[in-house]
């Protein structure tokens, strides 16, 4: 498998699915499906619906303590965060592992 | 446990704080940064600048208020209902006084505020064993001999449950940050862990203060008050000063056993149940997600502002005044360019090493230390530098 990112591991599991890229993080009505992994520059209130439905969480900035990461612990989802460019790296659709204990993102 | 008997000269007490405070902000400020709302629309920091002179003005006026009332320190500190609550308005040291007068009098009220917020942590001020023990051990006691704990992995649909009630904590917390920004803690105090024999670690996370009058969309909220009891078979989460958790594990998933209580009723552990709860908490959020997104800087600056006037309302009631700002500061945000003193000094820590950056913090949460003060330091460690 490729590793096509890096980041600060912030919550633990592992999953693979598809991701979808959020470019615009106050556009509220974006549909996500059950489970996919959301790619987001940073959680902001505006990603609250993405965030209940999200398999796992993946951001381009942020640390342990940001809030991205206290929701994916919360939830018990993987999480990725301040991978400084996920949101220009991955691409909607693309199939990747995300894997939350060694922040790491593989291609499949 | 710290006690503040510990610090026998006042000014003791306010080392120790800018200390662990100073370690804290520095631990923060190394992590890549931007995720806090409501950036880029505004810094939470222009909003300290508006705050922070009569916020801590009514403080000073009302501690004194109520020695003359005779009210005891236990009494003060219930005003504030929760530590965090309280400690949150440490953000607003970061703004210095403008003049030695304020500054005596700030110190004063830091006294004052810290002692209030060590008798509601029940002697644990700076939470120094990573514990928020708001509740103290007969309490605990008492509330788990009248709550009816369920067991969760008993249950039919456990799995479902399990993420059902995260994904409500994580709502209300959403909601919490939709009221008050970045000082979630205005309206929710996460505490514990508390030891309980047998069961594991009760971690407990109470929820007020949910319809402040100012947002227009909470009066469509259907609750005040919403409590979790929940317990964990182990858990490494730690508490800071501020009330904010640290944990490396996932919550959600290792739930054992679990209380809720809504506006003091328990409800059943059901994912009916759940899920009604839940919706009705996401309609509100989406309303007011739809109504802040159409909100201009200068009326979210407004709302973020009256929310620190907001804590104070108890205090304030007490003695008969409004919880309200005073028109003077409404008045400075509409027409004021903010310019945080603070702000521009973090923006040059990444100049300093470790050690410097750390003698900065420490300097800039002081209300002993005036701006020269601060910029003394700086342009003494820029010579040496040089």
């Amino acid at each position: 498998m490729e590793i096509i990112l890096k980041g600060i591991a912030a919550s633990g599991g592992k999953i693979r699915n598809k991701v979808k890229v959020i470019k615009e993080p106050n556009e509220i009505n974006i549909k996500i499906e059950k489970g996919e992994i959301i790619v987001v520059s940073f959680v902001t209130p505006f990603s609250f619906n993405l965030v209940l439905n999200a398999g796992a969480i993946i951001t381009d900035f942020g640390g342990v303590t940001s809030h991205a990461a206290v929701i994916a612990r919360e939830l018990g989802i993987p999480c990725v965060v301040g991978t400084e460019k996920a949101t220009k790296i991955l691409e909607d659709g693309m199939e990747v592992i995300v894997d939350g204990n060694n922040g790491i993102i593989y291609r499949c | 446990m710290e006690t503040m008997e510990l610090y026998t000269d006042a000014n003791k007490i306010i080392d120790a704080f800018c200390e662990i405070t100073a370690k804290d902000l520095l631990k923060r400020s190394k992590e890549p940064g931007g995720d806090v709302w409501p950036r880029p629309v505004f810094a939470p920091s222009e909003g300290v600048y508006f705050a922070h002179e009569p916020i801590f003005s009514d403080m000073h006026i009302l501690f004194k208020l109520f020695e003359q009332n005779g009210l005891t320190s236990r009494q003060v500190a219930n005003l504030f209902m929760y530590p965090s609550r309280a400690a949150h308005l440490m953000y607003l040291l970061l703004e210095k006084p403008h003049s030695k007068q304020e500054s005596c009098s700030r110190t004063q009220v830091v006294r004052k505020w810290l002692e209030c917020i060590n008798i509601l942590r029940n002697g644990n001020l700076f939470c120094g064993d990573g514990r928020n023990t708001v509740w103290s051990h007969e309490k605990i006691t008492k509330i788990l001999h009248y709550s009816i704990i369920k067991e969760v992995n008993n249950l039919p649909n456990s799995e479902m449950i399990k993420d059902l009630i995260s994904k409500t904590i994580v709502a209300l917390s959403w909601y919490c940050e939709l009221l008050y920004f970045a000082n979630l803690a205005f309206g929710r105090e996460y505490h514990g862990p508390y030891d309980v024999k047998g069961l594991g670690q009760l971690l407990v996370r109470e929820f007020y203060d949910l319809k402040p009058p100012f947002w227009e969309f909470t009066q469509e909220f259907p609750f005040t008050e919403v409590k979790f009891l929940t317990i964990y078979q182990s858990s490494d989460i730690q508490f800071d000063f501020a009330g904010r958790i640290y944990t490396s594990q996932s919550l959600g998933p290792r739930l054992s056993s679990v209380y809720i209580q809504i506006d003091n009723k328990p409800i059943p552990i059901e994912p009916v149940v759940l899920e009604q709860t839940l919706k009705m908490i996401q309609i509100t959020i989406n309303k007011a997600l739809m109504k802040i997104k159409t909100m201009t800087k200068v009326q979210l600056m407004t709302r973020f502002v009256e929310s620190f006037f907001w804590v104070l309302k108890p205090l304030k009631e007490r003695v008969n005044l409004s919880w309200q700002p005073p028109q003077e500061v409404y008045r400075r945000i509409q027409e004021e360019q903010p310019n945080p003193y603070h702000l521009r000094i973090l923006k040059t820590l990444k100049n300093y090493t470790e050690d410097e950056c750390f003698r900065i913090m420490k300097m800039l949460i002081d209300p002993r230390v005036s701006y020269d003060e601060v910029r003394q330091l700086i342009r003494g460690l820029d010579e040496t530098k040089s």
